[in-house]
């Protein structure tokens, strides 16, 4: 009994670690988004012949450097997606071993519902991993869907205040709380349990 | 390889006798030296193109601080100071200050200019020495190779014959010849636009504003004129460039701040450049060398 404790206990260890790329992956993301939001907020400046001046001269400046412009939003677009694809690998990765581990539990060795409520020493229950690894699962999956619709939603058209919003959701990733987080690592066994002496 | 190790000018001399129309044994001749020229002279275009990037780099950074420190310096006046206001002369103090560093700005900016026209003059001059002419020394009895044309029957192009496995010198010397178009018209962007940006500041002391046919500093003539971009004493207006706006211009206000903002975006996308294609070029030219250009 103890032995699948502690096996269940190692597969959240390993979906947490894939989660600690997570908020790596963040700072990226942020950054290129702050690019193109640099970018896109240039962009009616740029548009208007009258703020060339002296390069008024230069026959097509205008078309040419809006088309640099587009072109580099393009590119950030592009590894924007790339960054994205990560956050899902991410996510599949955690759904896959939330099915794994469920099925290990209750498919090939019958467990019954009380074992799975049963605490051995200062491990945590089965049912109570479980849980997290379900929860885990659950929020970094939320949390790829908004980051996914928010960069569908952000285009060279974007206004100034949607892109604050927009930014605003991407730092705050509402679909994972900081305490969750927590919990996932006394699940885990990588903190130090608190143990209540008799 | 030895093409990294480039001395451009001086060619190796071959053994054997000289003939004016590619024969298969002239051709057997000229093709080391030429091949040993074109590595050298690639070899250059790279070293000046990646001189040329980082200097252009550099310059963006001194044209954005000098274009804050400006605009810093004229919003001074009404900047509010909260408890600091009360200090004797300190707005006069913060302006001399943001004008003391306008100034090293406009120095830096100078000198990355520089050394975005240095490049640009090697590019061209290395993009002018692909072709290898034979040369028939009278006090020795081997063929040289120069960079010069003695003979006039010979076009230094090895009869247009591949100089590798495809490409004939004319092919080089066009792909040569695209890298230096794009540069030459993205220096004379930027030359605009430093023009533009050292004005500023003219503008508010005693000297008159900077105009397309003055100098920049000494000596940038000698080095246009040197890569044939200006003439004699005329410093020409590139061709296409609407003389008329230019001329507009001297009405004489300090650019607003969009203004500001388009030089330094113009400057940061170096508009003329087409990056992917230059990566393209270079590929392409050391595949066929079979050198790394990259």
């Amino acid at each position: 009994m103890e032995a699948v404790v502690r096996k269940v206990q190692q597969r959240v260890r390993k979906a947490r670690e894939e989660t600690e790329r997570w908020d790596d992956l963040n700072s990226r993301f942020l950054s290129q988004f702050s690019n193109a939001a640099a970018i896109i907020a240039r962009l009616p400046v740029l548009g208007d012949a009258k703020n060339y001046g002296v390069l008024g001269c230069v026959p097509n400046v205008r078309e040419d450097l809006l088309g640099k412009q587009m072109e580099s939003l393009e590119l950030i677009f592009v590894s924007m997606r790339e960054t994205l694809e990560e956050f899902s690998g991410i996510a599949k990765g955690l759904n896959k071993a939330l099915r794994n581990t469920n099925q290990m539990v209750r498919g090939g060795s019958t467990l019954t519902a009380k074992q799975l409520q049963l605490q051995v020493g200062i491990l945590p229950t089965i049912a109570y991993c479980l849980d997290g690894l379900q929860t885990l699962s659950d929020m970094h999956q939320a949390e790829y869907a908004l980051k996914s619709s928010v960069i569908s939603l952000l285009t060279w058209k974007s206004s100034s205040s949607d892109i604050a919003a927009l930014r605003q959701l991407l730092v705050d990733q509402p679909n994972i709380p900081k305490d969750e987080g927590m919990k996932a690592r006394e699940l885990s066994g990588s903190m130090d349990p608190i143990v209540v002496s008799l | 390889m030895e093409a990294y190790a480039a001395t451009p000018v001086r060619r190796p001399s071959e053994p054997s006798s000289p003939s004016p129309t590619p024969s298969p044994s002239s051709l057997r001749q000229w093709r080391p030296a030429a091949q040993r020229n074109l590595r050298n002279q690639w070899s250059r275009l790279l070293a000046a193109k990646a001189r040329w990037l980082a200097a252009a780099t550099d310059g963006r950074s001194h044209a954005s601080a000098l274009v804050n420190a400006h605009l810093s310096r004229s919003y001074m006046p009404e900047m509010d100071l909260g408890v600091l206001k009360d200090m004797p002369g300190i707005r006069d103090k913060a302006s001399a200050k943001l004008a003391h560093k306008e100034l090293q700005c406009r120095e830096m900016l100078l000198s990355a200019y520089k050394e975005m026209v240095l490049s640009v003059s090697d590019l061209v001059k290395a993009s002018r020495g692909m072709r290898c002419f034979s040369k028939l020394s009278s006090s020795s009895p081997l063929i040289c190779f120069t960079d010069c044309q003695d003979d006039l029957n010979d076009s230094g192009d090895g009869g247009g014959a591949p100089v590798y496995k495809w490409f004939s010198m004319l092919e080089f010397e066009n792909f040569a010849q695209e890298l230096v178009e794009m540069f030459v018209s993205e220096l004379q962007l930027k030359r605009l636009i430093v023009l533009e940006l050292l004005s500023i500041n003219l503008k508010e002391g005693v000297d008159p504003s900077l105009e397309w046919s003055d100098e920049l500093y000494d000596g940038e003539q000698y080095e246009f004129q040197s890569i044939g971009l200006s003439s004699g004493d005329s410093w020409q207006l590139p061709e296409n460039w609407r003389g008329d706006v230019l001329q507009a211009r001297r009405s004489g206000h300090t650019p607003s701040h969009e203004v500001l903002q388009v030089y330094l975006t113009s400057w940061l996308a170096n508009v003329n450049i087409k990056m992917s294609r230059i990566d393209e070029i270079f590929e392409l030219v050391g595949e066929e060398m079979q050198i790394k250009l990259c």
